[in-house]
């Protein structure tokens, strides 16, 4: 055995049901290394790893720490083998301060506010972390709680580190911080496997890369002899093209404008603070801003699903605010959301693809009942009562009480062929679809209503490159047709390849509206952060339309 | 490094199995518990019946005569009228206990039309008025914690369960308002009665089937095919995409658990004006409970559910049968018995989702941990302590667990016989021996 290599997988598989998460897997990760394992959302690294640290049990194969073969069935014994995990979800308590979190767990002893400070505060400086040890959870922003996490995994004595996405909630910045101390760990001769499928920081930080596919070991490479186009094909299987189209298109009148917005969140305080913005027919107006920033809420608030405190929003010169989900998308905004939960809302994951259609619109069945037409040279007590009958006769027919489930299934059918759904049936539950063709029933039902402003938060979370590319197509589509279109976004490089204008958002408040074409990674990073306030430089104009259809009465009486 | 011990049972899922084979499953359970329960009461019967006369009279106690027949169909009938009502709330995930107190409401409204204005007004008229006050007083009933729910997001379970209570004290109430001579009991009112399709048993049972026949196919259909029961499955499935679809959430709960408690009510109706022509606090006959068991086990599928009322009726009045001819005068071994086939009709369940490893040798040809509860172990254990048959002689529980430990090898062919009667004679060895301990 190489005494290099400090964590050995062979062969490891593992099965949900008839489903492989993973397949016959064999991995090494050397001391002082820190490996990438790079896959699609579904390929299975999570499950991995979740193997190595002890949450599931691997139905064939063995892992040997430091030569010797290990078994690995509580997190325990994952902390015995001086294994430790990061996870995307920070499990942390939070009326604990930094130091009181990272001593909580195994191992008894005396317990000292200021001994156990001095230690916490001895690993941050020993890696250049930046923590305040007695500073509380709820005080910390999502990257200080992932120091904590991290310190936490290395104050119990770990030497093997798994870090779950660890950038997927972190502003570039904070990226580059966190890269930094992870070169420190690397130094002083931690092993590290870093999760992730953003493929310019596999370039940037590790030293090798596992490629893991649908379950699969597709291979492993050095860093430096490969590339990303070449990374990409490993992860997808086939040749990808990575440029995102942004077709030029006629800028029309603002077809939705927020005028002086206040929200507030679930417990009550300001989610988003005096936003105003504009959104044309034919652009995509992107939102950026660090997760939890108030996108949320802002969505909600224009679907008519969240109470709007103050301000307006305008559809076509007109006031939306107050009116109900139905009025609003019967305007022609139409909202798919992806919130953290997937299928949280939008749509019923039990529930077939043909009734996840009829969604919206189940309650436009009639039972087709015409009214009596009036004929010349009838008497007024004629026609009166025709008019009566005539009023009961719509009545009965607005409330048929059955839904029409062969115009649902003949919309699933629609959608399925067009956006190329892949579905067993339109009978299936959508729990059952990938979380690509998920989203494309979402999306496919929303196009079909044809709305001319589309909210898409988030569209492309949790799916693979293909399924990503063709939401981008399908969202350049409806561009093209004329919808106005908000895109809440995570990716940074997506979103200046995609969108026409980037609005970006720190803490509910406006740090300014950019141009997609005009503006840089580094420009948006230090707005996100709220270090950077364009928004101020330029007066309180901004995000208001020169050709506003608002008339000037109503933007002030709101 | 540290020896770390290998699980040694190992609990993956399945695929979905095709329903044909999932029913052999449930079925065979069934058959194995029927085996296991006529092993156990033959041998414990103080008349010495065997073990044929049991399978005799639990169909005898069912089908035996014309009138068993259709008092077979009636309770069948209500029972799944009830689980109906609940599954409405159910796909709500509204979690209504409170079946009991809404049955009762609505036998005590039936019963007070009857008392107050039988024989003075027509008997179309009253029946009528009992039907509208009935339906009405359950939904009341059911009304109440929905609106709590609805607007202040309170626990229904515990509303509803609390609601029974109320209910049986004030049916207790009215009929010692009514017959204040201190037995609690009501004799049958005379007037007001609901018509029957002709004397016998049958006449008298047919309304009730009809209205349970009625009700099926229109909760079926509600479900299926209507706005209202989209609704319904939407806002069970989601409360925020029922929202984002423009549904009032609220309405919703409060619309269905009127239905819902209807429906109760008219199980009390029909108790009342058609069954028994009194009313008792136990006149829900605990169906409220049986009713959710109805309703899971049918998977919430109107048309599974009759078949499953089909069952639990079948045993009920079956296991009574039985215990007449076997000769036991407790009620509770009738319980035991049927709880055990419960256990096996609902444990088959697990195994048809999920398929257990046993990790006998360890998995790379290691010695395997010794698991603590192998036969050999089990074997020992009882010489250490004092013989089973020296136990204080409790009146039945010895031969009980006897009997119970006979089909223990046999019962691994069907899986959850291991995990539930495995440790149970060892329990019952260790239990004795506390209680030595205590006298010592």
């Amino acid at each position: 055995m190489d005494e290099n290599v400090t964590l050995e997988l062979k062969h490891i598989s593992k099965y949900f049901g008839s489903v492989a998460a993973n397949r016959d897997i064999s991995l090494t990760l050397h001391k002082g290394e820190i490996l990438a394992l790079l896959g699609e959302n579904g390929s299975g690294k999570t499950t991995l790893m979740n193997m190595i640290s002890g949450i599931y049990y691997p139905d064939e194969g063995q892992i040997f720490v430091n030569g010797q073969e290990a078994v690995i069935s509580s997190p325990q014994d994952a902390f015995r083998l001086k294994i430790g995990m990061v996870h995307q979800h920070f499990k942390l308590i939070d009326i604990f301060t930094a130091a009181q979190n990272i001593v909580l767990g195994p191992g008894g002893g005396r317990y000292g506010v200021r001994r156990i400070n001095g230690q916490v505060r001895s690993i941050a400086e020993k890696y250049g972390f930046e923590l305040d040890p007695a500073k509380k959870i709820y005080d910390m922003s999502v990257s200080e709680k992932q120091t904590v996490e991290i310190v936490k995994v290395l104050y119990r004595g770990a030497d093997i580190l798994i870090l779950d996405e660890p950038t997927a909630v972190l502003t570039p910045q904070e990226t580059e911080k966190l890269f930094a101390v992870m070169r420190a760990m690397k130094a002083d001769g931690k092993s590290i496997i870093i999760i992730t499928h953003k493929l310019h920081e596999v370039m940037a930080i590790s030293d090798r890369v596992a490629v893991l596919r649908k379950g699969e070991y597709i291979g492993c490479v050095d860093t430096a002899s490969t590339s990303e186009q070449a990374l990409t094909e490993m992860m997808v299987g086939q040749k990808v093209e990575l440029n995102i189209e942004r077709p030029v298109t006629e800028f029309d009148r603002p077809l939705l404008e927020i005028r002086n917005l206040n929200i507030k969140n679930d417990v009550g305080s300001l989610a988003i603070e005096d936003l105003s913005f504009f959104i044309r027919g034919g652009e995509i107006l992107g939102v950026a801003g660090i997760a939890g920033c108030g996108q949320r809420e802002l969505c909600e608030a224009i679907a008519g699903l969240r109470k709007v405190e103050a301000g307006g929003i305008f559809h076509e010169g007109e006031s939306i605010v107050g009116l109900s989900p139905k009025a609003i998308y019967d305007k022609g905004i139409s909202m798919s959301f992806i919130p953290e939960d997937r299928l949280g809302m939008g749509l019923a994951p039990s529930m077939s693809v043909t009734d996840n259609m009829m969604l919206k619109n189940y309650q436009d069945t009639r039972f087709g009942i015409r009214p009596i037409p009036d004929r010349k040279g009838e008497s007024a007590f004629v026609r009166r009562s025709k008019h009566a009958l005539n009023r009961v006769g719509a009545f009965v027919d607005r409330h048929d009480p059955f839904v029409d489930r062969r115009k649902a299934r003949a919309e699933a059918q629609r959608v399925i062929e067009e956006l190329d759904v892949v579905t067993p049936s339109a009978e299936t539950p959508v729990r059952r679809l990938s979380g690509g063709n998920v989203q494309k029933v979402l999306l496919g039902r929303e196009m079909l209503t044809e709305p001319n402003v589309l909210i898409t938060a988030y569209p492309v979370r949790g799916l693979d490159i293909n399924s990503s590319y063709l939401i981008y197509d399908i969202l350049n589509r409806q561009k093209k047709a004329g919808t106005g279109i908000l895109f809440i976004g995570e990716d940074l490089d997506v979103m200046l390849a995609l969108c026409d204008k980037i609005m970006v958002l720190c803490h509910g408040r406006m740090m300014g509206v950019v141009h997609a074409d005009r503006t840089s990674k580094e420009q948006l990073g230090l707005m996100m952060a709220g270090a950077l306030d364009l928004a101020e430089e330029k007066g309180k104009q901004m995000g208001v339309a020169k050709d506003s259809r608002i008339g000037e009465d109503q933007a002030w009486s709101e | 490094m540290e020896r770390v011990k290998e699980p040694f049972i190992h609990i993956t899922k399945r695929e979905p199995m095709p329903w044909w084979k999932g029913l052999c499953i449930r079925v065979g359970a069934v058959l194995i518990a029927l085996i296991i329960s006529a092993i156990f009461i033959s041998a414990s019967s103080p008349r010495g019946r065997g073990f044929f006369d049991y399978f005799a009279s639990l169909f005898s106690g069912a089908f035996g005569t014309e009138r068993r027949f259709w008092l077979f169909l009636q309770n069948t009938a209500l029972l799944l009228c009830v689980a109906l009502a609940l599954v409405v709330a159910f796909k709500l995930k509204f979690w209504n206990l409170g079946g009991n107190g809404q049955v009762l409401m609505g036998c005590l409204a039936c019963a007070m039309c009857m008392y107050y204005l039988g024989g003075k007004w027509s008997d179309g008229a009253v029946g009528l008025l009992m039907f509208v006050v009935s339906v009405a007083a359950g939904a009341i009933w059911a009304v109440i914690p929905a609106i709590f729910k609805a607007f202040f997001n309170t626990n229904e379970s515990l509303f509803t369960l609390m609601m029974n209570y109320i209910a049986m004290y004030l049916v207790a109430y009215f009929i010692a308002v009514w017959y204040p001579n201190g037995t609690g009991a009501m004799p049958p009112l005379t007037d007001a009665n609901l018509p029957t399709f002709g004397s016998g048993q049958a006449g008298r049972s047919l309304p009730v089937i009809l209205a349970a026949v009625i009700v099926t196919a229109f909760i079926y259909c509600y479900l299926r095919f209507t706005k209202h029961g989209y609704e319904v499955s939407l806002v069970g499935e989601s409360k925020n995409s029922a929202r984002y679809a423009g549904i009032n959430v609220k309405k919703v709960i409060i619309r269905t658990l009127v239905l819902s408690g209807a429906l109760c009510g008219l199980v009390g109706f029909l108790l009342v004006g058609s069954v028994n022509h009194m009313v008792s606090t136990s006149m829900d006959g605990n169906m409220g409970f049986t009713g959710i068991m109805v309703a899971w086990l049918g998977k919430f599928n109107p048309l599974i559910m009759a078949g499953v009322s089909l069952f639990i009726n079948f045993l009920s009045r079956g296991m009574a049968q039985v215990c007449t001819d076997f000769g036991f005068t407790s009620e509770a071994l009738s319980d035991i018995v049927i709880g055990l086939i419960y256990f096996f009709f609902i444990g088959c369940e697990f195994f048809i989702v999920y398929k257990v490893h046993f990790n006998f040798r360890g998995r790379h040809g290691r010695e395997a941990p010794r698991f603590s509860m192998t036969a050999e172990d089990e074997a020992e254990q009882p010489s250490s302590g004092p013989p089973l048959s020296e136990a204080p002689p409790e009146e039945g529980t010895g031969r009980a667990a006897d009997a119970l430990s006979t089909p223990v090898e046999g019962g691994t062919v069907c899986a959850p016989a291991p995990i539930g009667a495995e440790p149970s004679p060892a329990e019952a060895v260790k239990k004795r021996r506390r209680s030595k301990e205590e006298e010592n």
